[in-house]
């Protein structure tokens, strides 16, 4: 009976330690960019992200060239 | 004895849990997501916006229109210096029902991005076949200069289509500020009547952001980057749903399309043409069954190849004019 506890017991720290392996390295890379991401935001970023939103008037869709 | 069942249990669930982990993440990232080039998938960002669909479609009219024409250029002094163009003509008669559906689009569908990237793809794909027939007839020293000749040209046309894009873009702009205004008041209310009616450049609106921004404390500088951050994920959240969606039916979809153009094609007058493009067309069908039935290519990088090889697979029996015993399904 014992043995079938402790079997249990590393079967369950086994899968758990594959599942946390799997999951948790992207999880704190996703918090650590979270966390850089909004210190000091700068005026330039705000600029970057201003550049995006707004189209260039004269930007053109590229499908390649006939020749 | 028993311990070593308990053992050998063990490293059996353990594999089997891993390769459950395993399949799962290649699952993740082979569901049938296709590429689009990043390029195609910025473009997508702005459809579920007001007059996105309608800036979109109108510069892809406007490439395809400019291609067209540049498509005549050559065409027209290939005939001068004595070369076979008719497949080439065939390609730019199709180049031209590519143009037709851009042109009949219903910018008010749901799935509009899917449409838009599905008809830049066709568009991208006939374009190269184009390039790729004129690379079997002229030598690099012809193509140079064929490129220098049309390089000066512009399709008269286009200018009507880029005044259009430009006051769609400025009507665009004009509700992304009067939304940053409505959030933030950064922008005087003149400033962007003035930008809306084209008195005033996009440069100049932009500096007065850049000089409101400059004065705000590290909070509220962090809170207008979050609002726009905010709305630029959502989109970007968007265009990858689109991306998504385009993977699914694409074959089935790209059938319906080609079956349509072969249908538009018999509107073409000149007999020799339309039975070329038919059968491009119809072959083209034919491979896209089978590449269905095998799972085959989706757009993207591999779609170029799958449309280049008309003249491997489709026009067996077939010289480069189009003459001779036909492919499948050849006109009668």
């Amino acid at each position: 009976m014992r043995k079938k506890i402790i079997t249990l017991f590393i079967l369950v720290l086994i899968i758990s330690t594959a599942f946390y392996l799997t999951h948790s390295t992207t999880e704190n890379t996703i918090d650590n960019n979270y966390d850089d991401y909004y210190e000091n935001i700068s005026t330039n970023q705000i600029s970057d992200e201003i550049e995006d939103k707004l189209l260039d008037e004269e930007a053109q869709i590229d499908i390649g060239d006939m020749i | 004895m028993k311990m070593k069942w308990y053992v050998f249990g063990i490293v059996i669930l353990f594999t089997f849990s891993t390769t459950i982990v395993n399949a799962n993440e290649s699952e993740d990232s082979d569901d049938g997501i296709i590429e689009i080039d990043n390029e195609t998938q910025k473009e997508t960002k702005i459809m579920c916006c007001s007059y996105g669909p309608n800036i979109r479609f109108l510069q892809l009219e406007k490439a395809i229109l400019n291609n067209i024409y540049k498509g005549e250029l050559i065409i027209e002094k290939m005939n001068d210096s004595g070369y076979d163009t008719l497949t080439l003509e065939a390609i730019l008669a199709e180049i031209i029902l590519i143009k037709d559906d851009i042109k009949s689009v219903d910018l008010n569908l749901t799935d509009i991005s899917q449409i838009y990237v599905e008809l830049k793809t066709d568009a991208i794909n006939i374009t190269n076949s184009f390039r790729e027939e004129i690379k079997d007839i002229l030598n690099e020293t012809e193509i140079a200069e064929y490129k220098n000749l049309i390089q000066e040209k512009t399709c008269q046309q286009n200018k009507n289509f880029t005044s259009e894009i430009k006051n769609m873009v400025r009507k665009y702009n004009t509700n992304q500020l009067n939304w940053l205004n409505g959030i933030f008041k950064c922008i005087n209310n003149s400033i962007i009547n003035q930008y809306q009616n084209g008195v005033i450049s996009l440069d100049t609106v932009k500096q007065q952001i850049h000089n409101y921004t400059n004065q705000l404390n590290e909070k509220n500088r962090y809170n207008f980057y979050s609002e726009i951050k905010e709305t630029q994920i959502r989109n970007k959240i968007h265009a990858k749903i689109t991306i998504e969606d385009v993977s699914e039916n694409y074959q089935q979809r790209l059938q319906d399309r080609i079956r349509n153009r072969i249908n538009n094609s018999e509107n073409l007058e000149n007999g020799q043409i339309r039975n070329q493009i038919q059968q491009r067309l119809r072959n083209r069908l034919n491979q896209t069954e089978d590449a269905n039935y095998y799972n085959g290519p989706n757009p993207g990088k591999n779609g170029e190849d799958w449309y280049n090889n008309d003249d491997i697979t489709g026009d067996q029996g077939q010289n480069k004019n189009g003459q001779g015993p036909g492919g499948n399904g050849g006109r009668p």
